[in-house]
């Protein structure tokens, strides 16, 4: 059986995490103090309880934790009659002697009660009070009164010490004591206290005795806070956010129909309408799977459009997941349309890294940044789709599928600011109110979030059989939403007010 | 020995990888949706497999699509892509910095990375968006301007919403106030009250952007649910996909 250090618990002998509070078992060394006996961790220098060095050479008594048993893994402590012997001869040392000044503080509240009791039974010597205290500060035991004495002589202090050793250290602390006599398991004697040193005393003594964690790692305790939903009200929100996803399996969608685009949405669709047949346009695919459950549905639309106006497509991306996706997009286009052909209607030129160098590239060859397209593998020269298109400049239309605001802010700065071509952007709709100010000033063409605006399109480009887009599920997460910040206000509002009426 | 993967592969059914596919796109999504019940192995494992795949899938990307290509112009025609092999160098000492005794070597790619990337960016930003923005927010305050009578007046409180609301959201930020002087009060007065109509605006904004962002995200948790139900568990038929 295994005692963790940090709690006591008692764990089995192949544990290797403490089952109560999950503390390391493993390679845990004591290094027993030579003075006291008490355990220490390894690393430590000197003794946690008596003070004293841990020597190096007590290799020794070096233990795994693994071979301690639990009925000796408790501290070893002096048994009474030592004390009650280092406390009489500490307690009655000769006249004009000051008694040893050294401070040992206990680990256990019994060897007070102990000490107590003893200090009761020993007779008071010149200095010595029947109080006991433990864990005085040192500052108070050096600073008690003593009497006036005269310059103490080494000898004084220890009679068969010999006399020449020291000679000439008078009126110097003692230290011959502490040099030539053995070390002794001594309480000091401190002089009289008052109730509220008492006091003081014994509550440091209560904190000190305290088993704390013996790593170097200090834990800090933190108060939790009330969580603003609980456990329950927690999974209610799942579940409600949940029925709000499944509301059109219910209701079957009729909220689709009701559908009216909004302006941009139209401009967008008109715009692409009036593109003459062999127009050419650059698509750019900045979006990675994690956002393609949102975008993709309006990616859809807008190629199927594109490729019912037989104008040219060309893919690119500068994001490494958007070339697969919007490999997969084309080939479901592709797959509905026999006559739309890689090479001759779209190409995918491939992924282009560097937000600022590989964006400002395509503003003078696109075949610098592109030396060959994503599927086949043949310079662009040799792909019927992108005959006379040599840069961005060539292109009717640029069209931008972003999931984050910086691939559309790089495409503004390093390629529209120097440029001059129609902008469009596409993107989630948690980008949507950051480029707000772009599309204000004109820099954007167009500016559509993609969460709810593939219904919206289809319809805005006379699309005759559109997909299911969910939007009654749209619908009703935002009527969740609304209660739920409702609820939460007026729960937060009802508690402050309460809790000011109780402080009143 | 490699021939009898691929005939097995010819024995199966023709969707085989498909339905494969789905069904490990659908196990996923239900290990990644499991993080509601709290931290489990199928969540870590499902997000280990997403940054080891996303990382590998990058770095394959980058070199089918841009240094393989660029290394075979460089070999095959030296005397014309010579340049390309400068920047294989200079990649090739930014690999240094993974060992601390050679690391000084990758000072000088890194330089160049940093230099050009900052010298593109702030001129981008000032060309692409610092001028245009505060050319934008110079708007008339004149109802004049918008139409005659009350279409004009009712066309100028966006612009003055605009202007109002710029100065205010710059003030919000001002904390040098001036402590001296006669008209302290009033200056502090004037920066605390227009300050804090600029912190609200900002946190109607903050509001916004944090329900357009619970918008994205249930949009994408709606179309993992559609995957779940009509392709993987083939419950609902919606026409096209």
């Amino acid at each position: 059986m295994i005692v963790c250090p940090a709690c006591n618990h008692r764990n089995p002998s192949d544990a290797l995490v403490c089952e109560a509070c999950g503390g390391s078992l493993e390679h845990f060394v004591y290094r027993a103090c030579p003075s006291c006996g008490a355990l220490n961790p390894a690393e430590n220098v000197f003794c946690h309880r008596c003070f004293d060095d841990l020597v190096p050479g007590s290799a020794e008594t070096i233990v795994e934790a693994s071979d301690i048993p639990v009925e000796s893994f408790v501290p070893s402590e002096p048994s009474v009659t030592d004390r009650e012997e280092a406390v009489r001869e500490a307690a009655a040392p000769p006249v004009g002697e000051r008694p040893t000044s050294d401070l040992i503080l206990e680990a256990d509240a019994e060897v007070a009660t102990t000490a107590e009791v003893v200090s009761e039974e020993t007779e008071p010597g010149p200095l010595a009070e029947p109080q006991q205290l433990v864990g005085e500060p040192i500052e108070r035991l050096e600073a008690a009164p003593s009497e006036p004495e005269a310059p103490m002589q080494p000898s004084e202090l220890i009679p068969e010490a010999e006399e020449d050793v020291l000679e000439g250290l008078e009126g110097l602390v003692p230290i011959a004591a502490a040099a030539t006599q053995a070390h002794a398991f001594a309480l000091p004697v401190p002089p009289s206290v008052s109730e509220t040193e008492q006091h003081d005393a014994e509550l440091f003594h209560s904190i000190a005795s305290e088993r704390g964690p013996l790593r170097d790692a200090a834990r800090v305790v933190i108060p939790r806070r009330a969580r603003l939903l609980s456990r329950r009200g927690r999974a209610l929100l799942y579940l409600l956010v949940l029925l709000a996803a499944l509301t059109p399996v219910f209701t079957g969608d009729r909220t689709s129909l009701l559908l009216r685009p909004r302006d941009s949405v139209t401009s967008l669709a008109r715009d692409i309408q009036s593109l003459p047949t062999g127009s050419a346009v650059l698509i750019s695919f900045d979006y990675g799977p994690a956002y393609a459950g949102e975008v993709d549905p309006l990616a859809l639309a807008v190629g199927r459009h594109l490729a019912a106006s037989q104008v040219r497509v060309v893919a690119m991306s500068t994001d490494p997941g958007g070339v697969g996706l919007a490999e997969h997009l084309y080939r479901t286009i592709a797959g509905e349309m026999p006559d739309y052909r890689y090479g001759e209607s779209y190409a995918i030129l491939g992924y282009l890294p560097g937000p600022e160098a590989g964006l400002r590239t395509l503003c003078t060859s696109l075949g610098k940044a592109f030396k060959v397209d994503y599927v086949q593998r043949r310079t662009l020269s040799e792909l019927p789709v992108m005959k006379d298109l040599t840069s961005v400049q060539d292109f009717d239309q640029v069209i931008v599928f972003a999931d984050d605001s910086r691939s559309v802010r790089s495409w503004i700065e390093q390629v529209q600011s120097q440029c001059n071509f129609s902008l469009h952007a596409l993107v989630t709709a948690a980008i949507e109110p950051m480029l707000l100010p772009y599309q204000q000033s004109g820099q954007l063409s167009t500016l559509i979030a993609a969460a709810h605006s593939a219904g919206e399109y289809e319809k805005a480009s006379g699309m005759e059989e559109p997909s299911l887009h969910w939007t009654d599920a749209y619908g009703a997460f935002c009527l969740v939403l609304l209660v739920t910040a409702i609820a939460t206000n007026v729960a937060y509002l009802r508690t402050r007010a309460r809790q000011r009426s109780h402080g009143q | 020995m490699l021939e009898t993967p691929a005939n097995l592969l010819a024995t199966l059914p023709p969707n085989t990888l498909q339905i494969a596919g789905t069904w490990v796109a659908a196990l996923l999504t239900l290990a990644t949706l499991s993080y509601v019940f709290g931290g489990n192995p199928a969540f870590r494992l499902a997000e280990h497999l997403l940054v080891g795949i996303a990382a590998g899938y990058a770095a394959a990307l980058a070199w089918n699509q841009m240094l393989w290509p660029r290394l075979q112009l460089l070999v095959a025609e030296p005397a014309t892509y010579w340049y390309y092999g400068v920047f294989f160098v200079l990649g090739l000492l930014l690999l240094c910095r993974g060992s601390k005794s050679v690391s000084v070597l990758g000072n000088l790619p890194l330089g160049v990375l940093f230099g050009t990337g900052a010298a593109l960016a702030l001129g981008g930003g000032l060309t692409g968006t610092f001028i245009p923005q505060i050319r934008a927010s110079v708007l008339s305050v004149n109802p004049a301007d918008y139409g005659e009578g009350s279409l004009g007046w009712a066309y100028v409180i966006d612009p003055i919403i605009v202007v109002a609301g710029t100065i205010a959201a710059l003030t919000a930020f001002h904390f040098g106030a001036r402590t001296d002087g006669r008209l302290r009060a009033l200056w502090r007065g004037l920066v605390r009250a227009v300050g804090g109509v600029g912190r609200g605006l900002i946190t109607i904004c903050f509001g916004a952007l944090f329900a357009s962002a619970a918008l994205s995200f249930f949009a994408i948790l709606n179309s993992r649910l559609v995957f779940l139900l009509r392709d993987w568990l083939k419950l609902l038929y919606t026409g096209r996909p």
